[in-house]
This record gives structure tokens, C-alpha cells and sequence, in this order.
């Protein structure tokens, strides 16, 4: 459960947790934070938390609230953001340590419904436009780290590589593989893609009547693993594969 | 649990598109690649009203809630579309396997790059998701507009039709 650390002049003054769906800041008595300080107005702002999500909105504040410096109307809260009321700070904090769910777990595809005459869907509804849906009582909490971060690890492969035209009018012409895909031929006679993995460099055919050769040997259909100073042979120009250093 | 979908029906120089879900239809037309159908999820509902950008959305940790699905309820209400095709189109359709793990820009480069090999470029956008971390079931089925496919409704062409 997410959690806010309120601190005032780098002090820290108490520590609430978003236990509710829908948690109130101002000065009045009446909310569930209180701050008592004349530059808070009365309901300031919501904070509304939907499964691990938590929405921020400023309730038309006089002195407005900020996130991270920025003055917001709507926010949605991610780990470590700081809320600034007045001179109060709110620091917004995950507790869901990353990578500890089995992939299995989070990777569902799960279905929103609105359970028709529940007065807090009517609520969430008020408060963010045209939104039509609130959590159905059947959808279970799971926690879900970032995909991308996942997804940003071990794209490519550690070293560079780069082939080098050994025959032809641009024989000596060097061309480094940085792309996911580089394409080698000309179109519409014979082509050729190089594709960096993360366990590699793989050559494919994609056009034209005859196939890649490789050390001698034509392709088939299937994509090739490149080795170290392979050559390769396409649209009679031939070249050669190599890993750089570094 | 509830599936997603989407299907595409080619007929006289269109496409219907029928969506249900966070499956979806891209194009690639010459340079140009647009997603066409606009997922029923809770994240296309966040980046509607305004509350985050889209590249926020990409780090969101909901990404698989979807506001529609196919195996909920004994009835599902299912958008449909209808848009003009061209010669030379190439449409997309995926499940959030692709989407999820791979950058619009990513999908754009390999279908343009690859756009001579389709079922090349269907096994790469898999294998990109895949080496992404891959951590969904990908689908992905690609079509080309060969030309064009208008219905002849002329009365020669009733005509022609009457001798064959």
C-alpha cells in the first residue's frame, strides 16, 4: 500500500497510509489530512486510489498544489513524488518492491466494470470527467512493476558490430550495426537484413530470387547466426562481418 | 478472464474494423503509421481526459486493464469502423503482446524496412517483443493491399457477370 510522509521544513511530522479509495487534504476539520495553516484552503485537494494507481487533483486551491515543483491540477502519484501544500510536504511512496511478483502474475489482462448504482463510482465519475469505470469488487489487487524498465534490459547485445565491403565500387566502405535492422542489397534484385539481438547478430533473406551466401554456403529461409569475420555474399558484392572492440 | 480482439473485414476499397479490448489495428500508409483503433482500457481513459501524456503511459503500472472484453458478459458491444484503403497499405493487427513490449517507433522501422517480406517482418515484430522481455502472448497478423477492390456495379460489368 502506497504511503505519504508529511514534512515541514525537512522535518518529518507523520506518516499516512492511502488505505482509503478517497483521501481528502485541506484545513477544515472534516478531512482525512488535516494541515492547519491558513495558506491550505479549506478542501485543497483528493487524492483517489484505484487499485495501485493513486490520482492527485488540487480541488481549486487558492495557493494551488504542487508536484515535484510543477503546479498540477491532475497528477497521477509515482513513487518517491513530492506533493507541496502550503509549505507542507507530502512525499508519495510505493511499497511494492520491484520484481518480487512472478511474471505470471501481473501479466493478465484484467477487465474493469462499473457496478451499476454504486455511489462511489458516481464519485470517481464527478471527479474525473468522462470516466466510466471503477474497480470491480472481482479484480484483485496485484502488483505490478513497470514493464518497460524490464523491457529496456539486454535489448542488445554488448559488443558493436559492423560489416565492411570488401568487393564493388564501395570495397573498403565500413557500416556499423547500431539498429535493430539494417537492410543490405538492393530492392527489387536481392535483399538482405541484419538483426541485432540481444544474443547476437542474425542475417535473413527478405527479397529476391537467390539467397545470402555465407562463407561459401547460400542461406536458407532461416535466420543465420553472424560470427566474427564472417563473409557474406550478396547481389555479387561481398562483405565482411566483424565484432569491434569495446 | 475475458479476452481481447480484433478483427478486419476488406471489402470494396474499405476496411470495417470491429475492436473489443486493448487488441489493436495499426496502418502503415508510405511513410505514415497510425494506430486506428483506440483501445477500451484504462490507460486510453487516463490519456482521453487529459491526466497523463503518453509518454507517461508507457510506464504505467496498468497497462492490462481493460474497460471491454470478450467473456465477461453474456453480450459485449463491439466498436466498429469503417475507413477508405489504399493500393499499398499495410495493416496491423496485434494482441498488447507487440504493443505493450514494443515502441510504436519500433514496430514503424521493421514494417518499413521489411515491407517486401511480410510473414519476415510478422516472425521479427514477435521476435522483438519476445527480446523485449516478452512477458505476454504476441499475436500479430499483417495484410498488404495488393490494389484496388471496388465492386463493379456498372452495367457492363452486370452485363459481363451474365456471361460467365
Amino acid at each position: 500500500m502506497a504511503k505519504l510522509i508529511m514534512s515541514l521544513d525537512n522535518a518529518v511530522i507523520r506518516e499516512m497510509a492511502l488505505e482509503k479509495e478517497r483521501v481528502t487534504i485541506g484545513r477544515k476539520a472534516h478531512n482525512d489530512i488535516q494541515i492547519d495553516n491558513l495558506a491550505v484552503s479549506g478542501e485543497h485537494a483528493l487524492i483517489v486510489t484505484i487499485l495501485n494507481d493513486s490520482f492527485l487533483e488540487d480541488l481549486g486551491s487558492t495557493n494551488g498544489t504542487l508536484v515535484n515543483g510543477n503546479p498540477i491540477k491532475k497528477h497521477i502519484l509515482q513513487n518517491n513524488d513530492v506533493v507541496e501544500i502550503g509549505k507542507y510536504k507530502l512525499k508519495y511512496m510505493t511499497e511494492t518492491p520491484a520484481g518480487q511478483t512472478s511474471v505470471a502474475d501481473f501479466e493478465k489482462t484484467m477487465v474493469l466494470r462499473a457496478p451499476i448504482g454504486r455511489a462511489q463510482q458516481a464519485a470517481l465519475a464527478g471527479s474525473f470527467g468522462d470516466t466510466q469505470v471503477s474497480p470491480s469488487p472481482t479484480v484483485t489487487t496485484q502488483s505490478q512493476p513497470p514493464r518497460m524498465a524490464a523491457a529496456a534490459v539486454a535489448k542488445h547485445p554488448d559488443k558493436l558490430a559492423a560489416i565492411q565491403i570488401l568487393t564493388g565500387p564501395s570495397a573498403g566502405k565500413e557500416l556499423e550495426l547500431v539498429k535493430n535492422l539494417t537492410t543490405l542489397g538492393k530492392p527489387g534484385v536481392q535483399v538482405a537484413v541484419i538483426t541485432r539481438r540481444p544474443h547476437g547478430y542474425f542475417i535473413t533473406h527478405v527479397e529476391g530470387a537467390h539467397f545470402p551466401i555465407i562463407n561459401g554456403k547460400a542461406l536458407d529461409a532461416q535466420a543465420h547466426q553472424l560470427n566474427d569475420h564472417d563473409v557474406v555474399e550478396l547481389a555479387g558484392v561481398k562483405m565482411e562481418f566483424f565484432l569491434k572492440n569495446g | 478472464m475475458g479476452t481481447t480482439l480484433a478483427v478486419a473485414l476488406f471489402h470494396n476499397n474499405q476496411v470495417t474494423v470491429g475492436h473489443i479490448g486493448d487488441s489493436r489495428l495499426y496502418r502503415l500508409r508510405g511513410d505514415t503509421f497510425e494506430q486506428i483503433t483506440r483501445d477500451h482500457s484504462l490507460l486510453q481513459e487516463q490519456i482521453d481526459s487529459g491526466m497523463i501524456s503518453k509518454e507517461q503511459a508507457r510506464y504505467s503500472q496498468n497497462k492490462n486493464l481493460v474497460t471491454r472484453a470478450v467473456g465477461i458478459d453474456p453480450e459485449v458491444e463491439t466498436e466498429i469502423h469503417t475507413y477508405e484503403v489504399q493500393a499499398g497499405d499495410i495493416y496491423l493487427l496485434c494482441s498488447d503482446g507487440l504493443s505493450d513490449m514494443v515502441l510504436d517507433e519500433d514496430i514503424h522501422a521493421t514494417l518499413g524496412t521489411l515491407r517486401a517480406n511480410l510473414p519476415l517482418a510478422a516472425t521479427q515484430l514477435v521476435q522483438l517483443a519476445n527480446d523485449s522481455g516478452g512477458r505476454d502472448n504476441v499475436s500479430v497478423i499483417l495484410v498488404r493491399v495488393v490494389q484496388e477492390f471496388a465492386v463493379r456495379t456498372g452495367w457492363l460489368a452486370k452485363l459481363k457477370a451474365w456471361f460467365k
